[in-house]
């Protein structure tokens, strides 16, 4: 959330005012101890009710298409027509192709792309086209670039020693230069692109840079494309989790014995069931607000309620600062199924399911808790359950994770609480 | 000391075709709006809960403002400089806490008024009476300084008194009769738009008043520099009668007070009791926390406070700049008028509540102490009739209906609150009648104000709590309520009797800073050893649940879409 | 709701479109007691921040003489341009963002949620 910066506009600005009013415009300045005193109290006043604004929702930045001549300045048709192969991924074949069609572009002898650990696809000037037999053995080269802090031209030891093994091997035979720059996708190195010169060429180290951005954008596009098959993939895993035939049956019965006694609460029951499937088939994009996912966790708990009456209780506690805060779509909601149905449903006298939600601004995460008083799990089962590799969380969970894997990497995190009969907590932390 | 009141006024030329032709026109509203209404209780007292966010805005302005607001800050800037603005400030901040506290669940929770709302929401008709008992309280200390207010306002206007009767307890009489008989005519509707109108015709006379102090060339950092430039001044009489000025004592650190500095009028603490008294009183105020429940929804019910802000800030801001300009102006012009020489010593005047109506008389001959003078007497007739109207609600509503009388018919319940309205106005008027004003403590800069800010003390000690401790907390005990009420009560009315009559004392006459935070504790340790209501919950999702707005906000989202077509 | 589907909602998807009157729509207690508990909370900030501002003001007109015996503006003292007129744009400033978060929170907290979720907004 872009929250600090307009409360740093504040506070500065209150800094301006109290300046202004107690130095300048009067007469007599006001003494230094009661300036600092009412500054601080004002500053004070600002950031304790300054988190309670509520902003509309951010749309999330898409990756709008990039045209070629933004990136390098130059029409390169042909590049522009050849590079989007690459939404393939980074294969032998992509990286041949993309040798092939720098290797003009670089001026160079020859070009070879990398991925972290050997060398992919080359091509070179003596006309010689396509994936060079003994590419493998090439190998031998070890060009290795780890996971080196490279940015722009700066390229790290480990790529350094790579370029230096390479300019061993061929320091024999033609005695050139190489050129070495890493191929990124956000801050992780995947490969690298490598040009070897002539001894006296003179090297473009502009246009490589420049061309090693070009082929890292074509990357990242791939890689968007394929994250978004697997996520439409999770998606419909999801959907097909929570168009769970036994929720529905049961609801279904609970809101026809309704109708009988009660049908008012029926009628409001059937409109909660009919949100609850419109808000699950109708999720556009990765992300939702907390409202919207919260919205749907309580129609579903309402729903349960319904059904168990007495023997569910239900809490909520969320920082109104949460709500418009953007989290992946589909993930709280599960994890509120799971401890309806293997933690309350299972026990005689029924539970609490408690769900609470707080923002950190500062540091910048968002923490959410379900956490239920039912029948819980032993250690064996918890640890089952952590991997994912039981029926007691289900499908959900390993889902989940593998979508937050995705989406955020290693900046996020899971943890499982729980103790037979005590009950189980799961905590999620998430950045903002 | 404040000095005698002079005996003649400034004119006697009937004025009074402005003033009658504004009456005409008031009852003339009560009387259309009545035609219009079903003559039932409820409507007598709700105005069908029809009123719009702005209108109702401008209705509960108009009850709010009353002749302690127009006349009295005037007067209290006029005599105490600083001191007296905060008197402004303290009835503008009375609003946020009901905003932030009170607005929204009182509505949703949807009853008819204070004592209705406490007694459904502890499910206790005990919590009812007692509470009735406190509106009553607050309702009647409240109306005695508006009929104050009123005799002052008319002795000022002309020298006709009712035989027997001096032309101060004329005013008294006249002010509070008519009121009753606009409010037993028009019942609410009536009054609402009335107070609406009223509001704007006092917040017209406020910038007319500044318009032409500018037009005549009014500075105002320059009148509150050459109002600061010498010790402020203010009229004593000495025992042998003679009436002098003499510069007032700085109650902050000695010498001589200044009209832009603060301490003409409180010592420290002073301030800041005075502030709170203000603050928290507002809440607790049945005639103004009533009109919440004509708003259709409780989210309309947040906006209209919102604007009630608005504009009673502007009102207040108005009313301070006039009173700076009374003092700079009256002293200038004193040599020119003879009429005003006759109501001040040496430049000051004796009565602090006859500045505005001064300026209206300097900038508007006698058209403009006519104009100046009407719209203090609407102001305090659209007080005195809020007032009346809730209390015949809470004992017409509360009292007969639900225990004297239950099988009342409506006409009966209508009646009951009629002859309450009469019963009550009586009391008020002869209470004030009653009020000498030499005996309110020597240093108040307005009298006016100064009783207000008893009742503003009243309410926020006895009231306020209550509400809001019911509201946002679920575990409180209908005993606690009733305890914290008795205790908040007597102790106020102790603290400030002691004040009033023994040895006075800022704090002591505006309790509420350290006595509200007394009736909190009460309530919470006596909550602690009982009962709560039972169904909270319910009564929950009824008082700060929005399902009834978004009903409300649906159907009338569907008319506009039908009747469109 | 009106059981013309032409009705000029482009922003509704056409399954979204129910020709069917609006269902009830009640708040859960549970619902309920969730917002009330964060109402409460940003109700108290709000209000010691009005309390800091006024009271704070307050102290320091009181506690200072430079208040009062200063100008600003020509011939205000600070402690007039205070009482006088700066702390009631105050109070307006935080009634408009008290309300204002006030009514989000209720919208986002309770009921259909805000839009486009919910088959009972128009």
């Amino acid at each position: 959330m872009k929250g600090s910066a307009p409360l740093l506009g504040a506070v500065i600005l209150i800094w301006l005012m109290v300046w202004l009013f107690t130095q300048t415009l009067p007469t007599t300045a006001l003494a230094t101890a009661p300036t600092v005193a009412i500054g601080v109290a004002a500053t004070l006043a600002a950031v304790w009710g300054y988190p309670s604004v509520i902003r509309g929702p951010r749309r999330r930045a898409g990756l709008s298409a990039v045209s070629v001549s933004d990136v390098t300045g130059d029409p390169l048709t042909q590049v522009s027509r050849s590079l989007p192969h690459l939404r393939d991924g980074l294969t032998e074949e992509t990286a041949a192709r993309t040798a092939n069609v720098l290797l003009p572009l670089t001026g160079g002898r020859m070009v070879e792309i990398t991925d972290r650990d050997r060398v992919l696809g080359a091509s070179q000037a003596n006309g010689r086209n396509g994936a060079i037999a003994g590419a493998g053995q090439r190998s031998a080269t070890a060009v290795n670039i780890g996971g080196a802090s490279s940015v722009g031209r700066n390229i790290g030891a480990a790529s350094r020693a790579a370029i230096e093994r390479v300019e061993q091997t061929i320091k024999g035979s033609s005695q050139g230069q190489v050129v070495a720059t890493p191929l990124k996708l956000g801050s992780d190195v995947l490969g690298s692109l490598v040009v070897t010169y002539d001894r006296s060429d003179e090297l473009p180290l502009e246009r490589l840079h420049a061309l090693g951005e070009l082929v890292s954008l074509y990357l990242e596009i791939s890689e968007l494309g394929q994250h978004d098959q697997r996520v439409a993939d999770a998606e419909l895993e999801a959907l097909r989790a929570q168009i769970n035939p036994h929720f529905l049956f049961n609801t279904l019965n609970t809101i026809a014995s309704k109708n009988r006694t009660n049908p008012d609460e029926a009628r409001q029951l059937l409109q909660r069931l009919s949100d609850f499937f419109r808000y699950s088939t109708q999720q556009q994009g990765q992300f939702a607000e907390f409202a919207h996912e919260y919205f749907f966790v309580r129609t579903y708990l309402s729903l349960e309620q319904a059904r168990f009456s007495d023997r569910l209780t239900v809490h909520y506690d969320i920082d109104p600062q949460v709500l418009p805060a953007q989290v992946p779509v589909l993930t709280i909601q599960p994890l509120v199924e799971n401890a309806v149905k293997h933690g309350i449903a299972p026990k005689p006298k029924g539970g609490t399911v408690s769900l609470k939600a707080r923002v950190d601004p500062l540091a910048g995460s968002i923490r959410i808790s379900v956490r239920d008083d039912g029948i819980g799990m032993d250690s064996d089962y918890l640890t089952a359950a952590v991997k994912g590799t039981t029926e007691r969380t289900g499908v959900g969970l390993r889902n989940i994770h593998q979508r937050l894997d995705h989406l955020y990497g290693d900046r996020y995190s899971i943890e499982i609480h729980s103790s037979p009969n005590r009950g189980t907590r799961i905590d999620l932390e998430l950045p903002l | 000391m404040r000095g005698q009141r002079h005996s003649g006024a400034i004119v006697n030329e009937p004025r009074f075709g402005i003033l009658i032709a504004a009456l005409v026109v008031a009852f003339a509203i009560s009387v259309v709006a009545r035609v219009r209404s079903t003559r039932t209780a409820v409507d007598f007292q709700l105005a069908g809960q029809r009123m719009g966010v702005i209108t109702n805005a401008f209705a509960i302005c108009g009850d709010y403002v009353s002749a302690a607001s127009f006349l009295g800050v005037a007067a209290a800037v006029y005599a105490a400089g600083v001191d007296g603005a905060w008197y402004a400030t303290g009835f503008a901040a009375g609003f946020i806490p009901v905003l932030l506290f009170v607005a929204t669940p009182l509505r949703r929770f949807g009853d008819r008024s204070i004592p209705d709302f406490l007694a459904r929401r502890f499910n206790s008709e005990k919590v009812r009476i007692v509470s009735v008992v406190m509106v009553q309280l607050v309702i009647l200390a409240y109306l005695v300084p508006q009929a104050v207010g009123g005799g002052l306002a008319w002795e000022l206007f002309s020298d006709l008194a009712l035989p027997g009767l001096t032309p101060y307890s004329t005013g008294i009489v006249a002010s509070t009769l008519l009121t009753s008989s606009l409010v037993v005519i028009g019942g609410m509707r009536g009054t609402t738009w009335n107070q609406a109108i009223q509001f704007l015709v006092l917040l017209g006379i406020l910038m007319w008043v500044a318009v032409a102090l500018y037009a005549d060339g009014f500075d105002y950092s320059d009148s509150v520099a050459a109002a600061s430039a010498e010790p402020l001044r203010s009229v004593v009489e000495s025992s042998t009668g003679e009436v002098s000025t003499e510069s007032t004592v700085n109650q902050i650190g000695g010498g001589a007070a200044r009209f832009s500095a603060p301490g003409a009028r409180y010592s420290r603490s002073g301030q800041f009791a005075l502030l709170a008294t203000l603050m928290f009183g507002t809440a607790g105020l049945p005639h103004v926390m009533n009109r919440f429940f004509t708003s259709s929804t409780g989210r309309a019910a947040r906006k209209t406070t919102v604007w009630v802000i608005g504009l009673i800030g502007l009102f207040y801001a108005l009313a301070v700049m006039v009173g700076t300009a009374a003092r700079f102006v009256i002293a200038r012009d004193v040599a020119e008028h003879e009429w005003l020489a006759d109501i001040s010593v040496e430049g000051v005047l004796r009565t602090p509540e006859h500045a505005l109506l001064a300026l209206g008389r300097l900038y508007g001959g006698e058209m403009g102490l006519s104009i100046v003078t009407t719209g203090a007497l609407l102001a305090i007739m659209s007080t005195i009739g809020g007032l009346l109207l809730a209390a015949s609600a809470s004992w017409g509503h509360d009292v007969y209906e639900q225990h004297l009388n239950p099988r009342a018919s409506r006409t009966q319940a209508l009646r009951a609150g009629q002859l309450v309205v009469a019963v009550i106005a009586l009391a008020a008027a002869l209470i004030a009648m009653a009020v000498d004003s030499n005996r309110i403590p020597a240093s108040v800069p307005s009298v006016v104000a100064s009783l207000v800010t008893t009742a503003f003390a009243l309410a926020g000690c006895a009231l306020t709590p209550s509400i809001v401790l019911a509201i946002w907390w679920k575990k409180v005990t209908p005993t606690a309520i009733i305890v914290g009420m008795v205790f908040g009560s007597t102790s106020a009315i102790a603290c400030i009797s002691y004040s009033l009559w023994v040895s006075a004392s800022d704090l002591l006459q505006a309790p509420t800073i350290f006595l509200a935070p007394m009736v909190f504790v009460v309530i919470a340790v006596v909550s602690a050893f009982t009962e709560p209501a039972p169904d909270v919950d319910q009564i929950w999702v009824r008082m700060h649940g929005s399902a009834n707005d978004r009903k409300a906000e649906r159907l009338a989202r569907i008319t506009l879409e039908t009747t469109r077509r | 709701m009106s059981t013309d589907g032409q009705d000029g909602h482009e922003n509704e998807l056409a399954e979204s479109y129910s020709p069917v009157a609006p269902f009830d729509d009640t708040d859960t207690p549970a619902e309920v007691d969730a917002v009330w508990r964060s109402q409460r909370r940003i109700a108290l900030s709000y209000f010691v921040v009005f309390a800091i501002g006024t009271f704070g003001v307050g102290l320091a007109i009181v506690g200072l003489s430079w208040s009062g015996d200063n100008t600003v503006f020509g011939g205000f003292s600070p402690a007039f341009v205070l009482a006088g007129g700066a702390l009631y744009v105050f109070f307006l400033i935080l009634a408009v963002a008290a309300a204002t978060l006030a009514n989000s929170i209720e919208d986002r907290m309770m009921g259909a949620g805000p839009a486009p979720f919910g088959s009972h907004r128009e």
